[in-house]
């Protein structure tokens, strides 16, 4: 029997939390389920269950904002289920039925007239020669071995990337103990025009994010570490585990730059380009979907309420396009808001006040995005890092030439899965499928935008067949047993 | 600044380790500077931990005799005996993607 709700909302990172909080402050029946054991999604990752903090205070700001949604959501009557794996949602017009698979071994169905998702995202995986040796982690890995975990990824460690993100870890895991041999940066060094392009564009919203990139920057110089602007990663060195890393110059558009090669011995690569938005669930449900590089690749269309092309869903969070914690915040709140409002829960002209008072924000926060980005965007030369021995597919552990060998005629990366089973593996193609689109659209002369996607289908994280299967299925008739003679 | 869990003793490829109640199997490895989790089917590659959040399903190890349990995603507990896998995952044994709680 499904389990009724108001409202289901997928993920509790920022954006889940928030729009939970916000729909049950509106009276909604609400259950928030989370895949991991605690709340937080990454940026927001909390210590493990056993770990103690014991001088909040000392955390950081991050916490701070951290603790405060957590202690909102708290006070309400949001059913919190964490260790709850949705691994599906279908649209039975009316309502919505959601798959889910906890981590006691309980197959169970949740259904609301309406669903947030709110699924987060993840690092850009970015293929370079040896990028698969052990060693090589990306920056978000780092730092939930580092801030969570209390543990250093290794003895010299050098952080590859591009943007503030990349700038600020180096600084977090400095400070933590790390040994940060280095820092290299695809963009050029910020000239003053760009500097003061972003401040003008900071307005008083972000005037604590423009500050905490100047002091990152005052960090990296007080305390030596080596910034190399306008380099990006060549190669990881090893055997059987990082000993070296190659770096190298790249152009405006990230193509590396001949003979500028420089080796620089550490054992950890950290490598943070971006993100990649989770929109696996979205697309199993057919939402209809638009292409842009800079916010992840292919993300949902939505109204300005946050609602998807499919009534009833609402997509919210870095989930839908990569674009922070602030934004996933308010997102959060304007969809909890626009589903109160259709459910009558709340007035929609109390709805209509303070939706506009949080679209408000929100146009604050993207404007300062959009300048930040115009700095840090990334850019194609990127996909040039790759050559034909590097494994494409970690899952499967596909070249980038094998893929090229197959990719034919076809202008359809599903035939290119089937022949290399690139995107097969247990990674459901999150690290992979892009590159290979990329691949394909090389290959035959398309724009990137224009290549067809990987069908999607349940489920969407990999769950066992008795997550699925009826554990009581009826008895086979006697006529279809097969006979012992 | 924060304080761990209860000290544990666990073993790696049979040897006696340390670490701290709660944390992951991955940050558990890492602290006794094992980096290397798995050798993989087709070529045998070295593979640890990447994305360190749940998806990329590289850092897999045996766990209690249970193959394919992602490091990065499993609490250690007191005795956990955690193996380098070798190659695919034993295709008579179920496919954990959780950690190993239920393994004996």
């Amino acid at each position: 029997m499904p389990i009724e709700r108001d409202l289901i909302v997928i993920g509790g990172g920022p954006a889940g939390i928030s729009a939970a909080t916000a729909a049950a402050d509106a009276g909604l029946r609400v259950t928030l389920l989370e895949d991991r054991p605690t709340l937080g999604g990454q940026i927001y990752k909390q210590p493990p269950l056993g770990f103690e903090i014991l001088e909040p205070a000392r955390m950081g700001k991050e916490h701070q904002v951290a603790q405060k949604l957590l202690s909102a959501l708290e006070v309400t009557d949001v059913e919190v289920r964490t260790g709850h794996t949705v691994w599906g949602i279908w649209d039975q017009v009316d309502h919505k039925d959601v798959g889910v698979y906890t981590e006691a071994g309980e197959s169970l169905v949740y259904s609301a007239p309406d669903i947030i998702v709110a699924t987060g995202a993840y690092d850009r995986p970015v293929p370079f020669p040896g990028w698969t040796l052990p060693g090589v982690l990306t920056a978000g890995g780092a730092q939930s071995m580092v801030k969570i975990q209390k543990v250093l990824p290794g003895d010299r460690i050098l952080m590859v990337g591009s943007g503030p993100l990349i700038l600020a870890f180096s600084c977090q895991l400095h400070q933590l103990g790390a040994n940060i041999v280095g820092i290299v940066e695809a963009a050029p060094s910020p000239g003053v025009v760009q500097r003061v392009k972003l401040a003008a564009s900071a307005g008083l919203q972000n005037a604590g994010l423009l500050r905490e990139g100047i002091s990152y920057l005052n960090y990296v110089r007080n305390h030596s570490i080596p910034m190399y602007y306008g380099h990006a990663i060549a190669r990881a060195e090893g055997d059987n585990e990082v000993t070296g890393a190659v770096i190298r110059k790249v152009d405006a558009d990230w193509s590396p730059v001949p003979g500028t090669e420089q080796r620089i011995d550490v054992d950890t690569i950290c490598v943070g380009y971006g993100f990649l938005p989770s929109t696996e669930l979205l697309k199993t449900i057919g939402c209809e979907l638009e292409y842009n590089e800079q916010l992840g690749g292919q993300i949902p269309t939505r109204t300005r309420l946050m609602e998807t092309s499919v009534p009833g869903v609402y997509a919210v969070g870095d989930g839908s396009g990569v674009a922070g914690a602030p934004a996933s915040i308010v997102e959060g709140r304007i969809a909890a808001l626009s589903v109160a409002a259709r459910s009558g829960a709340l007035p929609k002209s109390r709805a209509r006040v303070r939706v506009r008072r949080e679209l408000r924000s929100w146009s604050a926060i993207q404007r300062f995005r959009a300048a930040l980005d115009e700095t840090y965007r990334i850019r194609p030369g990127i996909y040039n890092w790759m050559t034909d021995d590097t494994i494409i597919c970690r899952c499967e552990e596909v070249t980038a030439g094998e893929i090229q060998q197959f990719v034919g005629t076809s202008r359809d990366p599903n035939y290119v899965k089937s022949l290399t089973r690139a995107s097969m593996g247990l990674c459901q193609g999150r690290n992979c499928s892009r590159n290979v689109s990329w691949l394909v659209a090389e290959s035959t002369g398309q724009d990137p935008a224009q290549v067809m996607s990987l069908n999607a289908r349940p489920p969407a994280k990999p769950v066992p067949l008795g997550a699925i299967a009826d554990p009581t299925p009826p008895p086979i008739p006697s006529d279809l047993m097969m006979s012992d003679e | 600044m924060v304080k761990r869990g209860a000290k544990v003793s666990f073993t790696i490829d049979g040897q006696r380790a340390d670490a701290f109640a709660g944390e992951t199997v991955a940050a558990a490895l890492f602290a006794n500077r094992h980096r290397i989790l798995r050798y993989t089917s087709r070529s045998s590659m070295a593979r640890g931990v990447y994305c360190g959040m749940g998806v990329c399903f590289d850092c897999l190890v045996e766990v209690n005799g249970r193959p394919n349990i992602r490091a990065c995603m499993t609490p250690v507990t007191s005795d956990m005996a955690v193996c380098t896998q070798v190659g695919p995952s034993d295709p008579v044994s179920p496919v954990p993607t959780w950690g190993a709680e239920d393994a004996d």
